[in-house]
Order: C-alpha cells, then sequence, then structure tokens
C-alpha cells in the first residue's frame, strides 16, 4: 500500500519486536492468538491445525510463501481488505479481536463488527490490535471454506466459510457462514438455523421430513440409519450405506424398492410416478427428470427414471446412449443434475453447469465415475458412488428398484457398473456421464438414489418424494443436490473417505465417505434426490454449476471426481475439475448439496447457499454465482466434517 | 495525507555474515539498501510491491520480498542475499542445477529464486514437484516457463538427499 503511495501514514511505528504478540495461546474453548503471529505459523502451527483447522486452511490461501513469512494475523485484521481471507474466517468462527489503547485500556469487539466497510474497521486511531480469540472446533461441529482466484495466491473473486454444529442426533442445528470479497466487508450471510423453507429441504424435507417422509421415511429410515451407520462408520459406512442404502433400499428395500416405489409411488404421484412406476427410483428419476428437467427433463428424468426402468436398459448404455440423447434433454437438466457433470466433466462442468451439476455429479460418477461411479455414474454420482456401494446392496436394489430403473440403471452402473466397475462403464460414465448424467441426473439420483439401490431408492423416495414434491424441482434441487453432495460430498470429503469409501465399495459408502455417513443416508437420498435435485435444479444449474465447484475444492471437485474415480484417479477428474475454470466447477456444485441430516432429510446445500446469497446486491451475476457456489461448497463441507466427526481437524 | 516525515534511523545489521551499521531515511526500503547503500545488486527489484519475488532476500532464515520491508525493519536482524549465498558456497549445487537445467534466461529473476529455493531446500524441502511449485509459486518468471526452474530445484533436493 504504500509502495504504490495508496497508503502515506504521517507517522509509522514498528510493532515487529513485541515478541510477546507472536505468540497462540490453548484455552478450554479457544485459541488465543498474538496480532503478531505470522500466516506462515498459522499454515503450520499443530495447535492451529487441531483447535481451528479453518484458520489453517485459509491461511494457505494467503499470496505465497515470501507473503506469509511477513503478513500478521493483526495486520490483516486491521488492514481490513475485503478480499482478504483471515477477515472471513474470524467472522465465521466468531472470533472476538482485542483492541487496545494506553488511554482506555483493552476492549473486545466480536469480529462481526470490528470490520465496518473498506479497509475500515471499528479501530479507534489510538489503539491496536492485540489478541483475537477464536473459538475452537467442538464436537459435532465442522468447518467448510472455497474461493475462487484466477490464480492461486491472488485475491479471491469470492470466497465463503462455513461453521456448521450438529446436535446428538446428527441434526444441523447451527450454520455460521460468511461471504468474501462480495461486500465492503466479510459478510455474514448466516448465523442460526438452516432456512426454513430449505429448498432443499423443503422439497426434501417436505417430504423428507416427513411429509414426504414417506419416500423419506423410507429413506430416511435407511437414511437416518444410515446416517448412523455412516457415521459409525463410515468407513464401514459402507456397511451402513450399504445398509442404508440396502436399508433404503433394502430397509426400504423392501420397502424401499417398493419405497422407491413409492417414491414412484409416491412420486407417482405425480409424474414422477409415472416414473416411479418404475422402479420408484424411475419415478424419482422422472421426477427428477420431471421436474426438475422440468420437461425435458422429464423426459430425460424420465428416463432415467423412466430409464429406470428404462433404465435398465440403461443399465446401460442404452441409457447412455438414449439418455444422452434422450436424456439430454432430461438430462440437459439431467444433467445438470448428475452434473453434469459428470461429464463434460469439465466441460460440462462448465456448461453444464447443469450438465455439470450433472457432471459435478458425475464427475464424480462419472468422471470418475467411472470407476466407481461407473457404478454410480450413476448413480451418478452421487448415488452412483453411493450406490456402488450400495450397490452391492444394490444389488439388491436394483433387483428391486433396479429396475426401478433409474436405480437400475444406475445400478446399473452400479450395479454394473460395478460390474464395470462402473467406470466400465466409463463409458457409461462417459456417456452416461453425458447422458447419464443427466439420466443420472436423474438417473443418477435416482441412480444415486437408486443407485444406492435401495438407498437411493430412499433417495429415489425422496426424489420421487419430491418429486412429488416437485416439486421436483424443489426436490430435484434439492435432490439433485442431494445427490450431487452426495457425492460430492461423499467425494469431496470424501475424498479420502471416497477412497475409503470407494473401496468400501461401499459405493456408498465411499462416497460417503465422510460425508459419508451423512451421504449414506443422504446419498441416498441426497443422492435420491439430489440428484433430483440437479436435474431439477440442473436448471438450476447453473448454479450447480457451482456444483462444479466441487471441482474446486480440490476437494469439491477433486474430492467428488476422485472419489468416484477414487477408482479412478480421482483426480483425474478432479484436476480437470479445478483447472477448469471455477465455472467449470461451478458445475460441478452439484455435488455440493447433498447431505443428509439426522433426520434423514436431504439437504441440498447449494440450494441453502442460493437461499443466502441471493438477496445479496451484487455489480455482477457472475460474482454473485460465485459466491453462490463458494458457499455450497463450504457448507457441505462443513456439514461432512461434522458428520464424519472430522470437524476437529483431525 | 499527512506530512511524511523525513527522519534517520541509524541501522544495525547483519547481511551476509557482515555487521553493517548504517544511518538510512525511516523509509528507506530493504532492497534500496541492500542495493544503493551497500552495492549488493544481485537483489533485483521488478514489481516493487510484492508480486514478482525478485528482490527476496533471507531475513532471519525465511524468505521476504526486500521491497516490502524497511531498512529499519531490518534492524538487529540477520541477513542474506544472493551473492552471501553465492559466497559462501550454499546454493552452489543448486546454482549448477539452475545452469545445468535451463532455470534461467535473462536471469532477472534468478536472484529471487534461488532465494526461495534456498529456503525450500533448507526446510528439507522434497523432490516433489507440487511442494517446489507451491514454494516458488510467489515468483514470475518470463523466459524459462519454469520448467528448467522446478527440475533443477528438484534435482538438487535429492542430492541433497542423498
Amino acid at each position: 500500500m504504500m509502495n504504490l503511495r495508496l497508503a502515506r501514514p504521517g507517522a509509522l511505528i514498528d510493532i515487529d519486536r513485541m515478541d510477546g504478540l507472536a505468540r497462540v495461546f490453548e484455552d478450554v474453548d479457544s485459541l488465543i492468538i498474538g496480532a503478531l503471529v505470522r500466516h506462515r505459523r498459522l499454515e503450520r502451527d499443530p495447535l492451529v491445525a487441531r483447535r481451528t483447522p479453518l484458520l489453517r486452511e485459509v491461511a494457505r490461501h494467503i499470496g505465497h510463501v515470501g507473503i506469509r513469512n511477513r503478513g500478521t494475523l493483526g495486520g490483516t485484521l486491521a488492514h481490513a481488505d475485503p478480499a482478504a481471507e483471515l477477515p472471513l474466517a474470524m467472522v465465521t468462527l466468531n472470533a472476538t479481536v482485542h483492541a487496545e489503547s494506553l488511554d482506555r485500556g483493552r476492549r473486545t469487539i466480536p469480529a462481526a463488527d470490528f470490520f465496518t466497510s473498506l479497509y475500515t474497521t471499528a479501530l479507534a486511531e489510538d489503539e491496536l490490535v492485540t489478541w483475537v480469540r477464536v473459538p475452537t472446533m467442538p464436537p459435532r461441529a465442522g468447518w467448510g471454506f472455497a474461493e475462487f482466484a484466477r490464480r492461486p495466491g491472488d485475491f479471491a473473486m469470492a470466497g465463503a466459510a462455513a461453521v456448521i454444529h450438529l446436535d446428538e442426533s446428527g441434526a444441523v442445528v447451527h450454520v455460521r457462514a460468511a461471504l468474501m470479497s462480495i461486500a465492503d466487508r466479510p459478510l455474514l450471510v448466516a448465523d442460526g438455523p438452516l432456512p426454513h423453507p430449505i429448498p432443499a429441504l423443503s422439497s426434501h424435507p417436505p417430504a423428507g421430513e416427513r411429509g414426504v417422509a414417506s419416500p423419506h421415511a423410507a429413506s430416511p429410515l435407511p437414511g437416518e440409519k444410515v446416517t448412523p451407520p455412516h457415521r459409525g462408520g463410515e468407513g464401514e459406512g459402507v456397511s451402513p450405506d450399504p445398509a442404508s442404502p440396502l436399508p433404503g433400499g433394502g430397509g426400504p428395500g423392501a420397502p424401499a424398492h417398493p419405497a422407491s416405489p413409492l417414491p414412484g409411488g409416491e412420486g407417482g404421484g405425480i409424474p414422477a410416478h409415472p416414473l416411479s412406476p418404475f422402479p420408484g427410483g424411475g419415478v424419482a428419476s422422472p421426477r427428477l427428470g420431471g421436474e426438475g428437467a422440468g420437461a425435458p427433463a422429464h423426459p430425460a428424468s424420465p428416463l432415467p427414471g423412466g430409464e429406470g426402468d428404462g433404465a435398465s436398459p440403461h443399465t446401460v448404455p442404452s441409457l447412455s446412449a438414449e439418455q444422452g440423447a434422450s436424456r439430454p434433454p432430461g438430462e440437459g437438466v439431467a444433467s445438470p443434475l448428475p452434473g453434469g457433470e459428470g461429464d463434460g466433466a469439465p466441460a460440462h462442468s462448465l456448461s453444464p453447469l447443469p450438465g455439470e451439476g450433472a457432471a459435478s455429479t458425475l464427475p464424480g460418477g462419472e468422471g470418475d465415475g467411472a470407476p466407481a461411479h461407473s457404478p454410480s455414474p450413476l448413480p451418478g454420482e452421487g448415488a452412483a458412488s453411493m450406490l456402488p456401494e450400495g450397490e452391492g446392496g444394490r444389488a439388491s436394489p436394483y433387483p428391486a428398484s433396479p429396475l426401478p430403473g433409474g436405480e437400475v440403471a444406475s445400478p446399473r452402473p452400479g450395479g454394473e457398473g460395478d460390474g464395470g466397475s462402473p467406470h466400465t462403464v466409463p463409458s457409461l460414465s462417459a456417456e452416461q456421464g453425458a447422458s447419464r448424467l443427466p439420466g443420472e441426473g436423474v438417473a443418477s439420483p435416482l441412480p444415486g438414489g437408486g443407485g444406492s439401490g435401495a438407498p437411493v431408492h430412499p433417495a429415489s423416495s425422496l426424489p420421487g418424494d419430491e418429486g412429488d414434491g416437485a416439486s421436483p424441482h424443489p426436490l430435484s434441487p434439492l435432490p439433485g443436490e442431494g445427490a450431487a453432495s452426495t457425492l460430492p460430498g461423499g467425494e469431496g470429503l470424501g475424498v479420502s473417505p471416497d477412497p475409503a469409501s470407494h473401496l468400501s465399495g461401499e459405493g456408498v459408502a465411499s462416497t460417503l465417505p465422510e460425508g459419508v455417513s451423512s451421504h449414506p443416508a443422504s446419498p441416498l437420498r441426497g443422492g435420491g434426490v439430489a440428484l433430483p435435485r440437479l436435474g431439477g435444479e440442473g436448471g438450476g444449474a447453473s448454479a450447480h454449476s457451482l456444483s462444479p465447484r466441487t471441482g474446486d475444492g480440490e476437494q469439491g471437485v477433486s474430492a467428488q471426481p476422485r472419489s468416484p474415480r477414487s477408482g479412478d484417479g480421482g483426480q483425474g477428474v478432479s484436476p480437470q475439475a479445478r483447472r477448469s475454470l471455477p465455472a467449470e466447477q461451478g458445475g460441478r456444485a452439484r455435488p455440493l448439496a447433498v447431505g443428509v441430516d439426522a433426520d434423514g432429510a436431504g439437504v441440498a446445500w447449494d440450494e441453502v447457499a442460493a437461499v443466502w446469497t441471493d438477496g445479496i446486491a451484487v455489480e455482477d451475476g457472475y460474482t454473485r454465482h460465485l459466491a453462490r457456489v463458494a458457499l455450497g461448497r463450504a457448507l457441505r463441507d462443513a456439514y461432512l466434517r461434522a458428520v464424519s466427526g472430522r470437524g476437529m481437524g483431525g | 495525507m499527512a506530512e511524511v516525515a523525513v527522519e534517520a534511523v541509524t541501522v544495525r545489521v547483519r547481511v551476509n555474515g557482515r555487521d553493517v551499521v548504517e544511518t538510512v531515511a525511516a523509509r528507506l526500503g530493504l532492497a534500496d539498501f541492500l542495493r544503493e547503500r551497500l552495492g549488493l545488486t544481485g537483489t533485483h527489484l521488478g514489481c516493487e510491491h510484492g508480486v514478482c519475488g525478485a528482490c527476496s532476500v533471507l531475513m532471519d532464515g525465511v524468505s521476504v520480498r526486500a521491497c516490502l520491508v524497511f531498512a529499519a525493519q531490518a534492524h538487529g536482524r540477520e541477513v542474506w542475499t544472493v551473492e552471501g549465498l553465492h559466497d559462501t558456497g550454499r546454493i552452489a549445487d543448486l546454482q549448477d542445477a539452475f545452469a545445468r537445467n535451463h532455470g534461467l534466461q535473462c536471469g532477472y529473476c534468478t536472484p529471487g529464486f534461488l532465494v526461495a529455493a534456498a529456503e525450500y531446500l533448507d526446510e528439507g524441502g522434497a523432490p516433489d514437484e507440487d511442494a517446489i511449485r507451491e514454494a516458488l509459486s510467489g515468483n514470475i518468471c518470463r523466459c524459462t516457463g519454469y520448467q528448467g526452474i522446478i527440475a533443477a530445484v528438484a534435482e538438487t533436493a535429492r542430492a541433497r538427499r542423498g
């Protein structure tokens, strides 16, 4: 600032030698960090990594080594650049800034009140930032961070951080989230429960929530169970998942399918039903399709769903192909869903957005999907992933759902995929990816749902529910996300997990991995739903596109991809994804969403992000889009970490 | 804007192993201090606002942008520039690797890269491309495309690890 003569202070006081302020203290429920602690230390200090992992993560995004070696916490807070990471993190963590003056002594200022405008803080002229008290991550809490910058180290065009707290049952009880680079200060956009109607939730919830419940119910159960399972072991998760899925599937399984059906049934209610008809899953998809896609989609979806039925068809290729084709439409939506992902991964990503979304999913699924996905692929990833596992489970699913089509499809994928490893499929993937995706999108969802087979169903159910809800869209969205998320989640986080998951074979599980657990449930749901959403959203898509993010985050996408990939190289995808542009990422975003709460209700995090970002006055839509995608990813990651018990940075 | 007072301060700093005591303008940058007062022109100034990394020097063991540090802030500290790293042979292997791997062309950014790489290697950096790219991400080179630089640092890291 001074080099550019943007700042020409009349007096300069070097506080660099106040070594007492270059320390970090550990308190029972917080860390007390001195103003002279360097970014480089936040990045490397084990204590910071363990107690306030969000700070470690954001510090790594500040400039470069040579900058982090000199930059201090107090300096960045007092400078108050709205595009800076640490101010965002402090607002998100609800940190307290200690300011001291010779005349008045010390006073404490909540971070949210500390930043008042561009490069402007609540500090008086004679005050100096001395310490910052940062609440540490309690059990059942998770954090997430995502930002978009043209080059690593550059100031972010948009970014978000989130902290999510769960109650003992695993339900989301509190969300605190903030955005950077979108206003004249770090903007706190959430500090309480999830939005009521939670888009996603609504959709789902409704259903999911009890209303929908049925579907959910089914799922839920499954889901829930799942969830637990997840948690329990996600790892096992698998089992869980499986279970879940199964559960779902099975649980539902029997029911599940039925369930799915339900969905269908329900769905049936609606259009979906038609779909549903098929498998239930089918339904779901349908829904998705229907919904999501909206019409086109529907078709598509249907496909999916139909597919589901068709699915089977899909199952294969056909699907793909068709889907592809048909799908496309559907996909369109679907894709979206899928994430389009998948596919296109990158491409999708972008475009796709929707596609991407799908892709993402796909990605997950697909992209990789292939691998894992393959199965998933369908599932769109999410599901897919899940499925995969689920698959096993699925199998059943299939049976059941499978047929359902969507699932089936997925299943296939999964199942097959599995077979093919899905990947095998890859083609599928690919196709699927594409088609699938869409299909998946829907399908996935379904699949996902389905995929999950059972689980899926759940999902499907959801979808179905959703479907119904149709509100497909709603659902879809949700679903989509859900699905996506799932995936993503799975992935994202999952990533690591995923791998595992993958391993797990759990298909689901994997996905879930972390989130997993959730996912599992979610997956299902998520999956199911999610996809739907996606689909639905698909449209929303773009937003979803965001999902692409998934990509983003490394995690996001990568993760996903990976997860999915796991099998593959997760990365593969990821990388691309990542590299792709944010946009792509965005695309991927999809994945974001999903997550299931304890209730098993699916949460489309990107939809939640939309709720919290749509009302913000921004000069350009692109910035809002990036902020939404980033927030969706941050929320998803926070949720998955909370569910996996890794919130503390372990 | 308030009037910027031009005051003189006495700086005692250990540069490349040698104690230096100079009275300088309070707002003289470290890079200008090294180049103009001490004649150590190996430290290059590119962007002059912390982006390019050409002015990187080691201060108390870690790389810093000499254009973003006042000479007065180096008071009581130990600074190593590329000249000191060269004269002591600390980076002889790294310099050799740069030459063999086409890690430089015009050479303007090279001192900054050598300093950043020296920090990375001193910390036991691994011959991992991703880690090396992250460590050198704050330095800009317009000639080599970085491949040769990355290869040189990786090669040196491998050699130092035996």
